[in-house]
This record gives structure tokens, sequence and C-alpha cells, in this order.
């Protein structure tokens, strides 16, 4: 094989003007014309080959979706990498197979697919485990947070005073601003020596800011 | 970037809800699923029907496909095992196709050889094809031969071309271009395909 460099040709066919001039050569068969403005088909030749920067194949990629020319010449140049690695494999060609292909695609859904994506993989990641926690906080500022404070008491006690038993049942009542009936007290007074005075006592919220039904009527 | 990386840019397009990329991606591998299948199958339309089940099994599968492994042998995968659900809806064995073979089998194309289930027909006209790249490549000048060759065969970067042609990489691109297109020219009466027909 020949390896000699032709000067005839051009120098750098990198940029779309130069690519068209590339059909001027003198070396060898009139080059075919490049599909799509600005000599997209040579570019994209190069990014078939895997040879074009991440920020040129972008927007040929979506050129080449757009563009049934560019198609039809990455089809060519798909058959004629086959023909040249393998005549086996282009002797097994169907021409209607795309065809088949292409008409039972019609009936498929478009896809979506989130969790593939890399953008949205990143959104999943970042933003969503962040919206996660910031819901996680709020669950805390709300619930528990109040809780802590009714456990704390009006004059202020910390929360280590508040033991199971007497203890807790005082810090209970100090923070109670609803009156509760007395009748209710025996019922109060040992379901808190069940439950203890942990950080969410259920049912003294109930009771604390709920209307008893009784009481109502 | 890699060729590997232009299959995964069209498999995002396609997992972004555009069906044309994957179109694209079926005219690249058709020929070579098919003679994947052709080596387990003989029945030209059972090949044909399997190849459309597996292209579009793999479409419905794009969504779970993450790039950790190339396009092609993910497709390859889901082919034979296609392939294999075939026979066994038939009530038959299929052959011994190992998937771990496939890689190698596609990176050593010289090493590839008819199949015992290749008919006469097949044969012939793959020694057609074979003569009429052969005859594409010899009526290329010198140079577009050259890098065609280095590039498909010898599968050698641009940069690499570049070096051992002693030109710059804008030529090299421009070289294999023009010869891809050339081939393509000598090949189409074979195939018997028009200028605005699918590929």
């Amino acid at each position: 094989m020949n390896a000699a460099p032709q000067s005839a040709e051009l120098p750098d066919a990198r940029g779309p003007a130069q690519a068209g001039g590339a059909t001027a050569s003198a070396s060898g068969p009139a080059a075919p014309p490049s599909a799509g403005p600005g000599g997209h088909a040579e570019r994209l030749c190069a990014w078939f080959d895997g040879e074009l920067d991440d920020e040129g194949a972008a927007p040929l990629t979506a050129e080449l979706l757009r563009d049934p020319a560019l198609q039809a010449q990455y089809r060519r140049w798909c058959l004629v990498s086959d023909a040249l690695r393998s005549s086996e494999v282009l002797a097994g060609h169907a021409p209607r197979l795309c065809t088949r292909i292409s008409q039972a695609l019609q009936d498929e859904p478009a896809l979506l697919a989130p969790r593939a994506l890399p953008l949205r993989s990143f959104v999943r990641r970042h933003v969503v485990s962040g919206v996660a926690v910031a819901a996680a906080a709020a669950v805390l500022v709300f619930v528990a947070v109040p809780q802590l404070r009714g456990n704390l008491g009006d004059a202020g006690q910390p929360l280590t005073a508040a033991a199971p038993g007497a203890g807790a049942l005082a810090s209970v009542q100090a923070g109670a601003r609803a009156p509760v009936s007395p009748r209710l007290e025996p019922y109060l007074r040992a379901h808190r020596d069940l439950s203890g005075a942990g950080i969410m006592p259920a049912a003294g919220v109930s009771l604390r800011y709920g209307p008893l039904e009784g009481e109502r009527r | 970037m890699s060729e590997r990386d232009a299959d995964l840019q069209l498999v995002r397009r396609v997992q972004q809800g555009d069906k044309r990329a994957f179109e694209l991606l079926v005219g690249k591998y058709q020929r070579r699923i098919t003679r994947l299948l052709s080596r387990m199958m003989r029945d030209p339309a059972d090949i044909e029907d399997v190849a459309q089940e597996a292209f579009i099994k793999a479409y419905r599968a794009l969504p779970n496909f993450r790039g950790d492994s190339a396009f092609y042998t993910w497709l390859y995968r889901i082919a034979i095992n296609t392939a294999k659900n075939h026979f066994a809806a038939q009530g038959r064995r299929a052959p011994t196709v190992v998937a771990n073979d496939i890689e190698d089998q596609e990176n050593s194309e010289d090493s590839v050889h008819l199949s015992d289930t290749a008919t006469p027909d097949s044969l012939y006209q793959s020694k057609q094809v074979g003569l009429a790249v052969n005859r594409a490549i010899d009526q290329l000048p010198p140079d577009l031969r050259t890098a065609i060759v280095l590039r498909e065969l010898e599968g050698l970067s641009y940069d690499e071309i570049a070096e051992a042609m002693s030109c710059p990489v804008g030529t090299v691109r421009s070289r294999i271009f023009r010869a891809r297109e050339a081939i393509a020219q000598e090949l189409r009466p074979l195939l018997e395909t028009r200028e605005d027909e699918r590929w």
C-alpha cells in the first residue's frame, strides 16, 4: 500500500468550510457532496468512528436525527464497515429487516428512562435526596419539637427531668394548655405510666389538644 | 470519545424517547445480528423473525441499559437469548453459543469462517460481496485505500493513521469519508438498493 501523503489534499478538514473544500481533491474520485450545510457528513464520518470530541458530538447527533440525508449516509457507512470486515456479514444483508423493525417500533411506546439518564440521575441523587432530608427535618420541627417543648414545660425544665412516672406526668401537665376533665385523670395517669415519657407521647398530644367527644356533648 | 460512546449517545437519545435513534442502531447492527443468528438457525425467515424480536426486546429493555457494557455486547446477548427461547418454543435445543465468545468473534473478523449451515446460495452471495469489496478497494486511490484499511481492518485511530501516513488528522478524516462513499457506491448495485431506500 502506498502510504505517501498527498499534497494536493487539504491539510486539515476539521472545519465545515474545509470539509467542503475536500471535494476538490485531485488525488481521487470526486468526493460526494456533504449532506447538510457545512459538511456535516464528514464530521458525521468522524463521529461514526468515535473520533469527534464530546462538544462536537452532541449537536451532530441532534442533526443526524433530524436530517434524513445524514441518516442515509450513516446507514451506508455501517454497511461499508460491515462489508470491509466480513463479506459474510454483508452477504446476510436483509434490506427488509430494517423496514420490518421500523414498522414494529411504531407500535411501541416512546421510552422515557429517567433512571438511565445521567442528568436525571444527578437530579435524583442530589435534589430528590435533598428534598427528602428537608422533609424529614420538617417532620422533626413540626412533630417532635412541639413534643419536646411540651415535655420541657412552661418553666423551661430540661427534658432530662421528665423521667417516667410522676416526673413525666408533672411535665406533661405543666405543658397542657387545655383543661383536662378530672374524670380522665386516672386514665391519663395509667396511660403515662405504661407508655413512658418518650419524645412521641401520642396519647398526650391527642388528649391535650383534641376536644373530647364526651365533653362536647 | 470512542465508537462505543457514539453508540451510547444514540442510546441516550432513545431513552429520551427518540425512536429514530434506535432505528440507526438497528441499521448498524442488523447484519451482525443476522449473521450471529444464521449460525444458530438455518431458515432465513426464522432468522429475520428472531432478529426482529431481539431488536424489539432490546428496545423495550433499553431503560435498564446503563452503558456498563458496549451496546452491541448487550444486544448480542439479547439476540442469543431470543434465539434460545425460539428453539425452546419449538421444542428444540439451541446450538451452543457462548455469549462471552461473541465479543471475541467481533473483534477478530479475520477469523470468521462460514458456518456449517451456510447454503450454496449464501456462499455464492458472500463470494460476490467479497469480490465487490475487493474491487471497490482496488479502485480507490492509494491514499484513500490506505486510510480506510488502516481504520476498518487494522482498527487504528485517526491520530495513529495520521502518524502512519504523515498527514494531518483532518486529511485522514477527509480520506476516510471519501473512501467510504466510494465503496458504498461500488456496493450499491450488488445490494440492489436505491439511493432513497433504507439500508
